[in-house]
């Protein structure tokens, strides 16, 4: 949308069963089939049930930050995107790269899957004899045709992929919906079928993690909703509420059909000697379609048909998500733009889908699956564990300026959680596959190279980028030294401002930033950004005409959507010790104490902050400080020392409570620097304790008080509405003498912010 | 029934609940969530306020 010229997008065509089948599609695929076996084997039938259940619980937790992501970022491009938003291109670009690769290698193997059992049935009824190739040429030349015929299905158009990944889920979740149910009639009908799950856990609860990581590929597929953000009707409301009930029906559907395969063969059958779970397990892969043909009549022919839908279904969908993340890329230039070109007549991207049939019918025809599948499973859980971070690091830094559909309850537990179990289960991945964790790496590293050589220099400036204009340093900054900003909003307020902190910086000896943020309006294209730097140009140079004698300057100016996200970055980029703010004026908007972008800014900025209200390098004899709480007052005593003029009065008015917090000369004997300051300037310090009953007057005291002093220092408390206040924001706008608001942040505060 | 086999039901259940709660509450909230054009601090303020007129307000 960046440039002013007609261009082609994808048409909006799928609705919420549309994608919420899409979802199921590619989950009901064919981990599930291989999957019951195996877990039964290793952990049991109660057990099998249980890893079912907990896998959909991560799976449900990873999806509501996806249905977050993807009700704020309604675009296609899914993980790659909220990378992009979340941490910038390199990141993104590897997200993208990744999933990618991921997607087609399971498009590859959903083809092989297809592919055998459909031979293998054929084969049965003797129906390949006349065939005169081998078994295995004969499984890669229908993999190849299958994904041909996807492909074209995929190219045919956006509502036609919908369609038919629509009637496939539907056939294959109705079969698995069927199994489940009559095996719950069954067991009721029969009691003697509960006896199966004796015991319950034979061999150990630890063993959970084992099965769990092996059939947690059942749970992978949902991330292919939030590709369809183009072509979705009504994105916001129907990409959450998809991605959630895909997970929540796959989930369920899996427990009953795990329960159904456990309760179908009767104990005592002829020719099982064994614990029934034993003879399921002893099966392996095949146990589930064992167990399920004694379930139901003609279950073997069922049981194909029901492989082939999901294969099918699964492979449509991934061909579907594959070719999304390489539109993404290339729309974004990424890869080169000519991936993201849109046929005219089908509106699909189909060179994006015929670069992903090329991998996946290259993977389907020489490479062995079964280590490539295990690549991908990696590739997916790094993935999903980037966009469990990715949810945390957005809401704190977009969460002013994103429309969000849908917010998670709880947050972040829930995404904390799902990235702790993600982490455990891909190290587990190593002990399955030692060649999937060399080519899941190996494939990251050509994604680096590829960024370097292509994608860093060509790719597009993102709408929520943060661009420099012009920066300048005027000396190279010694390491170590304290560094000041000064953001510099109003040209014409700009030199009064300055003068006000030429004090503060040559106290500190500082290094000082000058920042100008230039705000670019949504309909304007971050490209016609320059049209906008003449003014704050003026006032960087008059500015810097006025400090650069006197203390080292440097300037930036830079050009974003939101000014407080630039200011933040820009405080985090440069590892700024303090921050200087102007007072922005009587701001009365709902639900903001000072502004959005003052509250945003001192809420979020991790470091300390100055807000100036007509402060300016007058001599101040006479000064008042009212910390407000204990973390402020170390910075405001600091300021009104250095703002204060020789043998000045500094009177501090505070509560009883917080009196041990309040200490002047405990202060002194931490900082030297400040004790030296005291006694150079010879400053006198006056307590005032205030009552608690005094609260109630506070409004009165405060400017009865004030119109004695020359400069007043308010501290910054939280509200419990989230607004920042001094105490209330009244005072400010009503005490008509130059006023520094402080706002200390803590250590932990600080860590956390430039970590986010 | 032995114990494991009550914790494991027990844990079963308990997960069905979980993803039950979690679906009905998010679709709840969505169809909520798409009435308005909201930035995520307006939705949280918003709570707040209500919250204090119900009385809730956590002071």
């Amino acid at each position: 949308m960046e440039d002013p010229v007609i261009k082609s997008e994808l048409s909006r065509e799928l609705n919420l069963f549309h994608i919420t089948m899409m979802g199921l599609g590619m989950m009901i695929g064919a981990g599930v089939f291989l999957g019951i076996g195996n877990s039964i084997n290793i952990v049991g039938p109660g057990g099998a049930v249980l890893t079912f259940a907990l896998n959909g619980l991560i799976a449900m937790f990873t999806a509501m930050s996806y249905a977050e992501l993807s009700s704020a970022i309604p675009r296609a491009g899914g993980a790659y995107n909220f990378a992009r938003i979340g941490f910038g291109k390199g990141t993104s670009f590897i997200a993208g790269w990744m999933e990618w690769f991921a997607s087609s290698v399971a498009g590859s193997v959903y083809a092989h899957t297809f592919s055998i059992y459909t031979l293998r049935y054929f084969e049965g009824i003797g129906l390949l004899s006349w065939v005169p190739f081998s078994m295995e040429f004969s499984v890669k030349i229908v993999s190849v045709i299958i994904a041909g015929v996807f492909l074209y299905i995929n190219f045919k158009g956006a509502q036609e992929t919908g369609k038919f990944g629509a009637f496939f889920t539907m056939g294959q979740t109705l079969f698995m919906i069927a199994i489940g149910v009559t095996g719950v009639v069954v067991a009721i009908t029969d009691p003697v079928r509960f006896s199966n799950f004796k015991p319950f856990m034979p061999n150990g609860w630890t063993k959970i993690l084992v099965t769990m990581g092996f059939t947690y590929v059942a749970f992978e597929g949902f991330e292919v909703i939030s590709q369809a953000g183009d072509e979705t009707i009504r994105p916001r409301q129907n990409l959450p509420k998809a991605m959630l009930l895909s997970v929540f029906i796959v989930t369920i559907t899996y427990i009953m059909v795990t329960f159904a395969s456990i309760v179908s063969v009767k104990p005592g059958m002829p020719g099982v000697t064994e614990p029934i779970w034993k003879w399921i397990g002893s099966h392996r892969e095949r146990g589930f379609g064992e167990a399920v043909s004694h379930l139901l009549p003609m279950g073997n022919i069922l049981l194909t048909m029901a492989v082939i839908f999901a294969s099918t279904s699964a492979l449509n969908a991934t061909i579907y998500s594959a070719s999304r993340v390489a539109y993404a890329l290339g729309r974004d230039n990424m890869l080169p733009p000519f991936f993201s070109k849109i046929s005219e007549k089908t509106k699909t991207p189909y060179i994006a889908i015929a670069s992903t049939g090329t991998i996946i019918v290259l993977i389907a025809l020489f490479l062995p699956t079964v280590h490539i599948a295990s690549s991908a499973s990696i590739m997916f859980l790094f993935l999903f564990l980037l966009v469990n971070i990715c949810v945390i690091k957005i809401r704190w830094n977009l969460s002013d300026e994103l429309i969000y559909g849908y917010v998670m309850p709880l947050f972040p537990l829930f995404p904390i959680i799902a990235i702790i179990m993600q982490l455990t289960l891909s190290v587990w991945l190593i002990h399955m596959s030692l060649i999937a964790w060399i080519i899941a790496p190996l494939w990251i590293l050509i994604g680096f190279f590829l960024f370097q050589v292509y994608a860093k220099a060509h790719a597009k400036p993102s709408p929520h980028d943060i661009q420099i204009l012009e920066e300048s340093e005027a000396v190279p900054i010694e390491e170590g030294k304290y560094k000041i900003m000064v953001a510099l909003s109003n040209p014409d307020s700009a030199i009064p401002m300055v003068r006000a902190t030429y004090k503060i910086c040559s106290s500190k000896n500082a290094h000082v930033e000058l920042l100008h943020m230039v705000q670019v309006p949504d309909q304007v294209p971050l490209s016609d950004a320059h049209l906008y730097l003449l003014k704050g140009k003026e006032a960087i140079i008059e500015v810097m005409l006025y400090l650069t004698p006197v203390l080292p300057v440097s300037s930036t100016i830079r050009y974003c959507r939101s000014i407080s996200r630039g200011i933040i970055n820009a405080v985090k980029e440069k590892k700024i010790d303090l921050l200087i703010i102007g007072y922005p004026g009587n701001i009365s908007h709902h639900g903001w104490g000072f502004g959005n972008t003052v509250d945003t800014v001192i809420e979020k900025a991790p470091v300390n902050t100055l807000i100036f209200k007509n402060v300016s390098d007058y001599k101040y004899r006479k000064l008042l400080v009212i910390p407000g709480d204990g973390g402020n007052f170390h910075l405001s005593i600091e300021i009104a020392s250095i703002l204060a003029e020789n043998r000045a009065d500094i009177d501090i008015v505070y509560f009883e409570k917080n009196r041990r917090d309040f200490e002047i000369n405990r202060l002194r004997t931490v900082n030297n620097e400040l004790d030296s300051l005291i006694r150079k300037k010879n400053l006198k310090f006056k307590m005032n304790v205030l009552e608690e009953s005094d609260k109630k007057n506070l409004n009165t005291i405060i400017i009865g008080k004030s119109g004695w002093y020359g400069l007043v220092i308010l501290g910054l408390i939280r509200r419990q509405n989230k607004s920042w206040d001094f105490l209330s924001k009244k005072y400010i706008d009503i005490i008509d003498k130059p006023v520094v608001l402080v706002r200390a942040t803590s250590r932990i505060h600080n860590i956390l912010g430039n970590i986010l | 029934m032995d114990i494991h086999t009550l914790i494991g039901i027990f844990a079963i259940l308990v997960v069905i609940f979980i993803l039950t709660t979690l679906l009905v509450w998010s679709i709840h909230s969505i169809n909520k969530l798409n009435k308005t054009n909201k930035t995520l601090r307006e939705i949280i303020k918003e709570k707040k306020i209500k919250g204090k007129r119900n009385g809730r307000s956590g002071n």
